[in-house]
């Protein structure tokens, strides 16, 4: 497996098309407040990395900063050795980046199909089928009758969201995310809210993801968020704490602290 | 080889739409001159909702200004007429402005939702509207454009409520194969959430536009069927009033729906013409209805008859997410 570094104090690699993300002293400011302050990651394509911290430590703020959906304050943000710290949410989705979102952001009125057909089809460039009726058979259509099968809500196609179990809302956040078929993919806590047996459901989903495809998983449940990583970002107060191999972070006393409360 | 059933709701409502394109023939041979125009009236009234209709149903936008694209498309045609112009190009000329207008809406309005989408058609409809009254030289002001003739063949009364029956057909078609496309997914998906819309890589601003277009095409339909039919265009028609009132009807008749604008016109069309005659204060009566309707069906008539088709089908059973809920916590 591929692995991360975390860059402190030496000049950050610019990276190239083997690296899938860089992230250069990325900082977010919200008037006084800093949310980010001085983050630097090296990901490499296929590499895994969880980002934990208690609520409020910044985490999703990174994930917005990584989409696009926000601008950093300073820092750089590379994406397969391109720096894209000025390009919009859209553009670097169409180089790849897919995400989840924290609370289940979903088509509600259209069919659980509809939703990941609505993705499949995303940025495929094909205006000639612009006009063409949506069909059963379908390139777009097959694909996402696939991905359901592979999330495991192959019988609820028909079926309209809200007649979605929590935990099935989960399960089709990550199949749209993964039906794009991105290089760089953001989990924001899809285990939230999942029974034991969901949560069993979602670790061999992810466990099954492609090789090459990198991704940053934010999760508050560290036993499954450490199986899945090879390695982790610890954030405080939207300051790197700690970085490391599953192992280290769990023996780490300043994450234990954070996480635990132990502040002495 | 297994050839697909078609639905029983699918059944019902070809069914009905068939009975309504039998009645809608038979009616000039059974009604006078008067109400053969009133439903003409209320077919072109349906055409302009539509034009709504197809953006607060797919994409959520609703418009207030509506009725300014249509009067741009009507001064078109009335202008080329009054400068003696081939039909032609009159059409052209009622094409041209419709594309500007659509356009100009488009582009003001292509960053926009909700009520920022509804205040920007508003203002650039009463634009139109103050166009429309001050440009006196080029539209007559308040006193219009008036005697513009029907070309021979919809002279008629009679002909050219077929001609206007055959627009909406057409139109109400065209809208559904939008609405069944991958296009109109897109619009859909729109609605229901932008922000998961851009972080999956779509140009948000460019289908609102494209959507824009398409609505701008078919109010300048309505437009140009507008003009012909009172022989007559003046500010009025683009007035904020006309835009508010093809918006009670598509809310009254089923925002989505495909027969909503046709069933909102109809009343509408109907309280204007026939119960004011009779009853002086039928827009207070309208007024109680539209409330009583986003009270008690706020999908519109359309959509209310067809939710509490749904529920009788599903009486008996448990709604799923309850039962999955249910499963859930077990």
């Amino acid at each position: 497996m591929s692995s991360v570094s975390a860059v402190s104090s030496s000049p950050v690699p610019a990276g190239d098309e083997e690296t899938a993300l860089v992230l250069d002293g990325v900082t977010r400011r919200f008037g006084g407040l800093m949310a980010l302050s001085g983050v630097s990651v090296v990901l490499p394509r296929g590499g895994r990395l969880a980002v934990i911290g208690p609520n409020g430590a910044g985490k999703t703020t990174l994930f917005r900063l990584i989409s696009g959906e926000m601008r950093a304050s300073d820092g750089t943000i590379r994406l397969f050795g391109e720096d894209v710290s000025r390009v919009s949410e859209r553009v670097r989705a169409r180089r790849g980046v897919s995400r989840t979102f924290q609370v289940s952001n979903l088509f509600a009125d259209l069919s659980v199909l509809d939703n990941v057909r609505i993705a499949a089809q995303a940025g495929t460039g094909r205006p000639r089928r612009f006009w063409w009726p949506v069909r059963e058979r379908d390139d777009f259509t097959v694909k996402a009758r696939t991905m359901l099968e592979r999330v495991g809500l192959g019988r609820r196609g028909a079926d309209r969201v809200a007649d979605l179990s929590h935990g099935e809302q989960r399960q089709l956040e990550i199949a749209i995310a993964l039906v794009v078929e991105p290089r760089l993919l953001l989990l924001d806590e899809p285990a939230a809210g999942l029974s034991a047996a969901e949560r069993k459901v979602l670790r061999g989903l992810l466990e099954e993801l492609p090789d090459g495809l990198s991704m940053l998983l934010i999760e508050h449940d560290m036993s499954l968020a450490l199986e899945l990583v090879d390695h982790v970002l610890c954030l405080d107060n939207g300051v790197p704490l700690a970085y490391g191999t599953p192992d280290e972070i769990r023996a780490n006393p300043a994450v234990q602290a954070v996480y635990l409360g132990r502040r002495d | 080889m297994n050839a697909r059933r078609p639905s029983t709701g699918a059944v019902v409502k070809g069914a009905i739409l068939a009975a309504l394109l039998v009645v809608a023939f038979v009616c000039p041979y059974v009604l006078g001159s008067y109400y053969v125009s009133l439903l003409s009236i209320a077919l072109i009234a349906a055409i302009l909702a539509s034009s709504i209709n197809v953006l607060a149903g797919n994409a959520g936008l609703v418009s207030l200004g509506h009725a300014g694209i249509a009067a741009a498309s009507g001064y078109g045609l009335a202008w080329a007429y009054r400068q003696g112009w081939e039909l032609w190009a009159q059409l052209g000329m009622a094409a041209l402005l419709t594309a500007v207008a659509s356009v100009l809406y488009g582009l003001i309005s292509m960053r926009t939702r909700g009520i920022s989408f509804l205040m920007v058609t508003l203002a650039a409809g009463m634009v139109v509207y103050g166009m429309a009254y001050r440009w006196s030289s080029v539209t007559g002001g308040t006193n219009g454009l008036p005697g513009i003739r029907r070309p021979e063949g919809i002279a008629e009364y009679w002909q050219f409520y077929f001609l206007v029956l055959v627009a909406f057909c057409f139109v109400t078609l065209a809208l559904i194969v939008v609405g069944r496309s991958s296009f109109g997914l897109t619009l859909r998906g729109i609605r229901d959430s932008e922000t998961r819309m851009v972080s999956l890589g779509y140009n948000v601003p460019l289908y609102k536009f494209g959507a824009m277009l398409v609505s701008g095409a078919v109010a300048g339909v309505a437009g140009v069927l507008a003009v012909w039919h009172s022989e007559f265009i003046s500010p009025v028609v683009a007035g904020f009033q006309e835009s508010a009132i093809s918006m009670i009807m598509v809310a009254l008749g089923g925002i989505g729906t495909v027969l909503g604008p046709l069933v909102g016109a109809v009343l509408v069309t109907g309280f204007q013409h026939v119960l004011s005659s009779v009853f002086e204060r039928w827009s207070t009566l309208l007024g109680l209805i539209f409330i009583l309707s986003v009270i008690f069906a706020p999908q519109g008539i359309v959509g209310g008859v067809a939710d509490l088709m749904r529920r009788i089908r599903r009486r008996g059973a448990p709604p799923r997410r309850e039962q999955l809920d249910a499963e859930f916590r077990a």
